[in-house]
């Protein structure tokens, strides 16, 4: 891999927009279907009878549409990025930009549809800012572990399909 | 020929749940529901839902940039 450019950036771009689905995904599954705890537009548009509820529902497919369509183009940008071979097939990359793309949708959504604009809040009613702070220092939290990774990364050049050395094989290799 | 059979079931699966979704379309709720989502805020709401996803798309992007071999 010696004098390959290295293009890292090809994987995190990938990982960022598949971390942001599966952010996206764990907040309209867990969040707004299995808790309930809010929908898209529960606070403007409180679900309290059939009609607000349809109305919520309707704009929850929206979002999950618009998340899904974030994770085929991180499928995408994944699959060209395994077909260069100038790109490090770096795990604690790819890791650390899901971790970073998950972190970013938890930030970014929370603070322009928490913080800003107020449409729905993570657990309307008592301590409802707490629980909108934690979901952003969460988020925050997940950003800095992923850019950690991603900086460990910068040193890992194994292409993709070369093949990996397990623990024992090191460990003879060292002996000897 | 599997491959086409396979499209034909999910073409027919499709249809027919989009079929039962639709078991309604006149009633009165469904009448309120869809001048609700449809309403004044339409694009309002579009935009506020879309502009999250369009900075990440841009922080994607730029990250793909400054990850270029150096």
């Amino acid at each position: 891999m010696a004098g390959i450019p290295r293009h890292q950036g090809a994987l995190i771009s990938a990982g960022v927009l598949l971390g942001t689905g599966l952010g996206g995904f764990v907040d309209g599954i867990l969040l707004h279907q299995l808790l309930q705890w809010h929908s898209m537009l529960s606070s403007q548009l409180p679900p309290t009878d059939l009609v607000t509820m349809k109305v919520n529902m309707f704009w929850d497919g929206l979002f999950h549409a618009f998340t899904w369509l974030m994770t085929v183009m991180g499928l995408g940008l994944l699959w060209r990025a395994g077909q260069r071979p100038e790109v490090p097939w770096s795990t604690r990359t790819f890791v650390g930009a899901l971790s970073m793309g998950w972190g970013l949708f938890n930030v970014v959504e929370g603070l322009i549809d928490h913080h800003l604009l107020g449409i729905h809040h993570v657990h309307p009613g008592a301590g409802q800012l707490a629980w909108d702070v934690g979901f952003l220092l969460f988020g925050a939290l997940l950003v800095g572990a992923g850019w950690g990774l991603i900086r460990a990364g910068r040193r890992d050049t194994r292409p993709r399909g070369a093949p990996v050395s397990t623990v024992r094989e090191r460990l003879v290799e060292r002996r000897a | 020929m599997r491959d086409s059979r396979l499209v034909s079931f999910v073409l027919l699966v499709g249809l027919l749940v989009t079929t039962a979704a639709s078991a309604c379309p006149n009633c009165e709720t469904s009448q309120v529901v869809k001048a609700s989502v449809l309403g004044e805020d339409f694009w309002r709401y579009l935009v506020m839902m879309v502009v999250p996803f369009l900075f990440i798309g841009a922080v994607s992007a730029y990250l793909y940039r400054i990850g270029l071999p150096r």
